[in-house]
């Protein structure tokens, strides 16, 4: 094995050790998961996972980039503090090779911290019975566990873009006070910032009727949303208009990952 | 901890298990996208198991007892639960072509038609379908259609489905019309009556029963008959020239009597006294007149005499159970029968109608104090009526109606019957302008599935259900129910309700429907205890129809209410429980809220309005109702 990624697994495994060790963490956890189940028992009183998908779209699009930036802000503002970032320097590991494993190992948390409820509302699903008391044929129309299953994908990757953008913000921050503001920033930015100009563009003709779902694509919460209407709802609904260019989509969150890796490099290098 | 996790990553194992895992949940993600959600098309289930839709219940009694045929469908949508079948492929091309329809159900994931390639199917002399063998299915889209041929449901024309396009061209050949693909055929338009076309018809049909009136009323311009003084009023109507009047003077007579040439009997003051058997008054010519009599003595038998029934065909159990029980006047197989200005007191039938056309108006029917013991007031079986400006107390239905399409009733009073007025296998028929007050059962109630009633400006009030509806098309509007124990039972489909005031009921409406098809616009819901409740098994309905919804008071409490569920646990208790609107107020359930609309069809039965109305639709109608409450 090579050091680089002897070093990169080194890292990622010391975040996680970190995040498993904070009490916060599994508090974050135990929020998420009662916020993800809350909503979907609620919301829905009928088990499927279409109408579940709806209901749990809006919640997560606030709470998926609340749960990236709680876990990310101050990963590496804090390594910069305690003096870890010179310790780390006299060990044979990349700039790079340090942002992907802190990366790495940030994003296998949130990963379980999100994946874990979404597959409790899944199991659920799958064993509450449709079935109602009637000698009509029932059938299950689109629904299916796929669409759920594409649902939380979506919401993963949608937290890797922020996870990102978070480590960034960390990076740009000199302090415990600034990294909090910055977090902040960064939430508002990608919650309603993006969406605001966008909208804004629009009503003024800025963005053309033709480059709305271009424009769209540029928001990361935008773009998850329309990939959740493109492959998620448009099954169950015949429509003629498409509400947002997948592939699109999937390059503007690539693109926020991209750029959010080279600004905490490049941050850092500078050092 | 920390050592362990490090000590636990340097083990290979432990490393490659984590790498099998990950590269798994990486390619379930990956092919997620690349299996369509829709998966395999759901086959054809068993007829009698889908939600029907199509033809009327009396014209399905028809088809089976003629034994004969009508082209089905089968629909699989995409967001509702249960596969729905049409009798009559017209039917469904119908339902697909109404607004709002693709938003409630979805759009169709399968469509199976009837096939009827090698069936031997053929046309009866009224161009009714007959085959010999039962059709099978198969898929719309690859399916041919013959329309504009001579086939015909009861109802009206009918398409038929063949598999095989020279099947196709063969039945067309023979029968006339032209074969069309199934994309071609969604296009086309059908000479199906909606409820708007209902409710366009209502002044027609009023004026039809003004004609009808007028028309019988000439029967009171005959010339006298001379009859001797001292007959009965039997030797009277004996001794009359048909064609004329008989003129019965003051006084009781006690005796029943015959009517058997037309006819019109006068009575001035006069009483005709049965002798508590059986029918006072037989009617068994047409264009007979009753006119100003009181009739009292009526038998009590409820039940056919030995031999006397004829119970054939498949509505035989209807005429053995209400067709010849005793009456005040039975007019039977006769047409044109005029009965005006009539008291009868009777503890079975006030006026029995088999197979006799009739305007009855003016009239009073004294039924029993316990429903149970007595039956009818007007009962009609298989003939139009036209009742109007009569009053019914006691009993058990004002007015029965057995297939008797295209009656008008209109301007009565219930008063304490079993029902005010109750359709059986009758359609087209217009309910207008009757008060119903203390019924013990119902005002309106509509059962087994007709088509195309009107039910309009009646005022239902302090009885155990206001009106009830079933069957398809029907028009049900301006109607007042108050102060009863439920204000409506919806069980119809493809009916529009508009501007009913539902004030003050126990519960205002019990829906029922599995498939919300209905228009539920321009309503004012006000002051019920229960505003709705949800029966059955059908899922989220939406009472609002092209950007117009209904009034409810409960809406009004919340300032900017935007769309509102009057069967929301926390939405429907605004007015009784103090923070409702603090609650309903906050992002958790605004969140909530703003998607519920979406995918309908897979949501549980509930009813939401997205464009709840902000002022009542007949603020004075509401404002009597007030007062009278507040005496």
């Amino acid at each position: 094995m090579s050091d680089a990624r002897q070093a990169l697994q080194a890292i990622a495994a010391r975040e996680l050790v970190t995040v498993a060790r904070s009490r916060a963490s599994l508090v974050l956890f135990a929020a998420v998961t009662l916020v993800v189940v809350g909503v979907a028992v609620t919301g829905s009183s009928d088990p499927r996972y279409l109408p579940t998908t709806v209901d749990l779209l809006l919640p997560l699009e606030l709470l998926v980039p609340a749960v990236a930036i709680a876990l990310g802000y101050r990963t590496i503002a804090a390594d910069a503090r305690r003096g870890e970032l010179d310790v780390l320097e006299t060990y044979p590991v990349s700039t790079r090779g340090y942002v992907a494993g802190v990366f790495l190992g940030r994003l296998v948390a949130l990963a379980v911290i999100l994946a874990v409820p979404l597959g409790l509302v899944g199991l659920v699903l799958a064993f509450t019975s449709t079935d109602t008391p009637s000698l009509l044929a029932a059938q299950r129309g689109v629904d299916s566990p796929l669409v759920f299953v594409r649902f939380a994908v979506l919401t993963l990757l949608y937290a890797l873009v922020v996870l990102a953008m978070a480590l960034a913000a960390s990076a740009l921050a000199r302090s415990r006070r600034s990294a909090l503001v910055l977090a902040i920033v960064v939430l508002g930015f990608v919650v309603v910032g993006l969406d605001l100009l966008v909208l804004r563009g629009f009503a003024d003709g800025f963005v053309g009727s033709d480059r709305l779902t271009t424009v769209l694509a540029l928001s990361p919460t935008s773009a998850y949303r329309g990939l959740v209407f493109e492959t998620v709802i448009s099954t169950a609904v015949d429509t003629e208009l498409q509400q947002a260019v997948p592939l699109l989509n999937v390059l503007g969150l690539f693109l926020w990952t991209g750029l959010s890796f080279v600004v905490t490099t490049v941050v850092l290098s500078s050092r | 901890m920390s050592a362990v996790v490090r000590t636990l990553f340097r083990d290979p194992r432990v490393r490659l298990g984590v790498l099998a895992v990950v590269s798994l949940l990486a390619v379930i993600g990956v092919l997620a996208f690349v299996v369509t959600a829709s998966g395999a098309t759901p086959e054809p289930v068993p007829f009698e198991e889908t939600t029907t839709a199509g033809l009327t219940a009396e014209h399905q009694q028809e088809l089976r007892e003629a034994g004969l045929t009508v082209p089905k469908v089968e629909v699989f949508y995409s967001q509702y639960r249960f596969v729905v079948g049409y009798r009559g492929i017209e039917y469904a091309v119908t339902e697909f072509q109404q607004p709002g329809h693709e938003q409630q159900f979805g759009y169709p994931i399968a469509v199976w038609v009837s096939d009827y390639t090698g069936a031997g199917v053929e046309l009866t002399t009224d161009g009714l379908l007959a085959s010999e063998r039962d059709p099978g299915w198969v898929r719309a889209s690859s399916a041919q259609f013959v329309v504009d041929s001579e086939a015909h449901t009861p109802a009206g024309e009918t398409v038929v489905p063949f598999a095989s396009e020279s099947d196709a061209s063969a039945f067309a050949a023979e029968y006339g019309g032209e074969v069309v693909g199934w994309s071609t055929l969604q296009g086309r338009s059908f000479d199906i009556d909606q409820s708007a076309a209902v409710r366009d018809r209502v002044d027609e049909q009023h004026a039809a029963g003004d004609e009808r009136a007028a028309a019988a009323r000439t029967l009171l311009d005959r010339d006298q008959s001379v009859v001797g003084n001292d007959s009965t009023l039997q030797a009277a109507i004996d001794a009359a020239e048909p064609g004329s009047t008989v003129v019965v003077p003051e006084g009781t007579y006690r005796e029943t009597v015959t009517v058997d040439k037309p006819l019109t009997l006068r009575g001035e003051n006069a009483t005709v006294r049965g002798d508590g058997n059986g029918t006072v008054v037989e009617i068994r010519s047409d264009d007979v007149a009753i006119v100003g009599l009181t009739i009292t003595g009526v038998g009590e038998s409820l039940e056919p005499d030995e031999g006397e029934i004829d119970d054939d065909g498949w509505d035989g159990s209807i005429d053995a159970a209400y067709g010849y029980a005793d009456a005040g006047i039975e007019a039977d197989n006769a047409s044109g029968t005029y009965v005006a200005d009539v008291s009868i007191e009777t503890p079975a039938h006030g006026i029995l109608l088999r197979d006799a056309d009739a305007v009855v108006e003016g009239v009073t029917v004294e039924g029993t104090d316990e429903w149970t013991d007595g039956f009818m007031g007007v009962i009609s079986l298989r003939e139009p009526v036209v009742v109007q400006n009569s009053t019914f107390e006691g009993g058990r239905d004002g007015v029965y109606l057995h297939r008797a399409h295209d009656t008008v009733v209109r301007n009565n009073t219930f008063r304490e019957n079993r029902f005010g007025v109750h359709l059986m296998y009758t359609s087209e028929t217009l309910i207008a302008d009757n008060v119903a007050r203390r019924e013990t059962s119902g005002g309106v109630m509509i059962m087994t599935n007709p088509a195309r009633n009107a039910i309009v400006g009646n005022d239902i009030r302090n009885s155990s259900t206001g009106i009830s509806t079933s069957g398809e098309r029907n028009y049900v509007a301006d109607n007042v129910v108050a102060n009863n124990g439920r204000g409506m039972m919806t069980g119809s489909s493809q009916t529009l309700y508009e501007r009913n005031v539902i004030y003050g009921n126990d519960l205002g409406i019990r829906t029922g429907s599995i498939r919300p098809t209905d228009r539920i616009v321009r309503n004012d819901f006000v002051a019920n205890d229960e505003v709705i409740r949800v029966g059955g098994i059908g899922p989220l309905a939406i009472w609002t129809s092209e950007g117009v919804g209904n009034y409810w008071d409960g809406a009004t409490v919340r300032p900017g209410q935007g769309s509102y569920s009057p069967t929301d646990p926390i939405e429907s208790r605004y007015r009784e429980v103090p923070g409702t609107v603090t609650l309903a107020a906050s992002p958790a359930a605004s969140m909530l809220d703003a998607v519920r609309d979406t995918t309908p069809g897979m949501r549980e039965g509930n009813v939401l309005d997205t464009a709840p109305l902000s002022e009542p639709v007949r603020p004075e109608t509401l404002a009597e109702l007030e007062a009278e409450t507040d005496d």
